[in-house]
C-alpha cells in the first residue's frame, strides 16, 4: 500500500526533475550537471517506491527506517553546503570589498 | 584654517550623514588642513554635502562598514604623505576642537596611539555602559591590554602603528579589533578622556552590532 510520505516524494521528485530539464534547456546548467540532478531524483523515486531495495545499508548502519537515512543525509548535506556557502559568502565579501576600496582611491576628488 | 603642511590627516567615514556631517566638516577644517571623509555608499547626500568643504571626499559605491571605508581614508591619507591619522565619527558625536589634542599627545608621549575615552556618565545608556565594561574584560583576559572605551571611534596613530593594526572587520567591529590588534602587537598607547554628544540613539552600534563585535572577540583569540 503507498503512502503519503511515498506520494509527496514522488511528485516532489517529478517537479524537481521538470526543473532541472527546464534549467537544462536553457543552458544554465551543462549536460553532466543535468544528468546527475537527474539521476538523484530517479534515484529518490526509486527508493520511494522500492524501499526494501537498499535494506542491505540500513542494516548494516543499524538505522530502522528509509526515512530515517533520508533525515541524516539530508541533515548532512544541509550542513556542508552552509558550510560551503559560508566559504564562499566570505571570499566573495573580501574581493568585492577590495574593488570598491580601490575605485575609491582612484576616484578621489 | 592650520595654514601650513601638517604632517597628520583627519579621516571621517560616513554614511548617510548629510544633515550632520556640514557641522563637522565646518569645526574640523579649523583644526585641520588636511581632511579625508570617505562617503561609505550613502543614498543621501553626504558626498555632496562633503564636497562644499575644503575637504578630500571618497566614495565606495556600495556600503561597505565603517571599517573598510576607515581603512580606505587611511590609505589615501599615507599615501598622501600624512604620518599621522586620526579618526572621528560623521555623527557630531566627537568634537573637532579635540584634534590638536590627540596629535600633542602623540607626539610628547611619543606612543604609537591615542585613543579616546568617552566619559560614561554623560549620554551613555546603560546598556551601551554594561557592554563597553564586558568588551573591556575580554580584550584585557584575551589580548592583555586593558582599554576603558574600547569602541570610541575618536583616535589618533601613526603610520607604523597602522601597519601593525591592519584590520580586518569591514563593519563597526574595527574599532575593538584595532585595540585587540594594538595588545597582540604590543604598542604603546595613551587613553584622553574626551566628550561626546549622543545625537541620535538608533545610529550606530546596535545591540545586535554588540554581540557581533563579542562573537568577533572570540573568533580573534580563538579562531585566528
Amino acid at each position: 500500500m503507498i503512502t503519503g510520505i511515498q506520494i509527496v516524494v514522488i511528485i516532489f521528485s517529478l517537479f524537481m526533475f521538470y526543473v532541472t530539464f527546464l534549467h537544462f534547456k536553457k543552458r544554465e546548467l551543462s549536460l553532466g550537471e543535468a544528468l546527475f540532478f537527474s539521476l538523484l531524483w530517479l534515484g529518490a523515486i526509486f527508493l520511494t517506491v522500492f524501499p526494501k531495495s537498499i535494506d542491505f545499508i540500513l542494516k548494516t548502519f543499524r538505522i530502522y527506517r528509509l526515512l530515517d537515512l533520508a533525515t541524516i543525509v539530508g541533515f548532512a548535506v544541509l550542513i556542508g553546503l552552509s558550510f560551503k556557502n559560508y566559504l564562499e559568502i566570505k571570499d566573495l565579501k573580501k574581493k568585492l570589498e577590495k574593488i570598491v576600496r580601490e575605485k575609491a582611491l582612484k576616484e578621489i576628488k | 584654517m592650520p595654514k601650513e603642511k601638517s604632517d597628520f590627516a583627519v579621516v571621517i567615514p560616513a554614511y548617510n550623514e548629510a544633515e550632520r556631517i556640514g557641522k563637522v566638516l565646518q569645526e574640523a577644517q579649523k583644526y585641520a588642513s588636511l581632511i579625508i571623509v570617505v562617503d561609505d555608499g550613502s543614498t543621501d547626500q553626504t558626498a555632496k554635502v562633503a564636497q562644499k568643504f575644503k575637504v578630500k571626499v571618497l566614495r565606495h559605491q556600495i556600503n561597505l562598514g565603517k571599517g573598510a571605508a576607515l581603512k580606505t581614508g587611511c590609505e589615501a591619507a599615507f599615501g598622501m604623505g600624512a604620518k599621522i591619522v586620526v579618526a572621528m565619527d560623521s555623527d557630531g558625536q566627537h568634537k573637532p576642537e579635540d584634534i590638536p589634542r590627540f596629535i600633542k599627545t602623540l607626539k610628547e608621549k611619543k606612543v604609537d596611539l591615542v585613543l579616546g575615552s568617552r566619559n560614561p556618565s554623560v549620554g551613555m545608556t546603560l546598556i551601551r555602559i554594561l557592554g563597553n565594561k564586558i568588551d573591556s574584560f575580554l580584550i584585557a583576559r584575551f589580548f592583555g591590554i586593558y582599554v576603558t572605551d574600547p569602541i570610541c571611534g575618536f583616535r589618533a596613530f601613526t603610520k607604523k602603528a597602522y601597519q601593525k593594526l591592519a584590520w580586518e572587520s569591514p563593519g563597526y567591529a574595527v574599532e575593538t579589533e584595532m585595540v585587540a590588534k594594538a595588545g597582540l602587537e604590543k604598542l604603546s598607547f595613551v587613553e584622553i578622556p574626551i566628550e561626546t554628544l549622543y545625537t541620535d540613539k538608533y545610529k550606530g552600534v546596535s545591540i545586535l552590532d554588540a554581540y557581533k563585535v563579542l562573537f568577533d572577540v572570540f573568533k580573534w583569540r580563538f579562531l585566528k
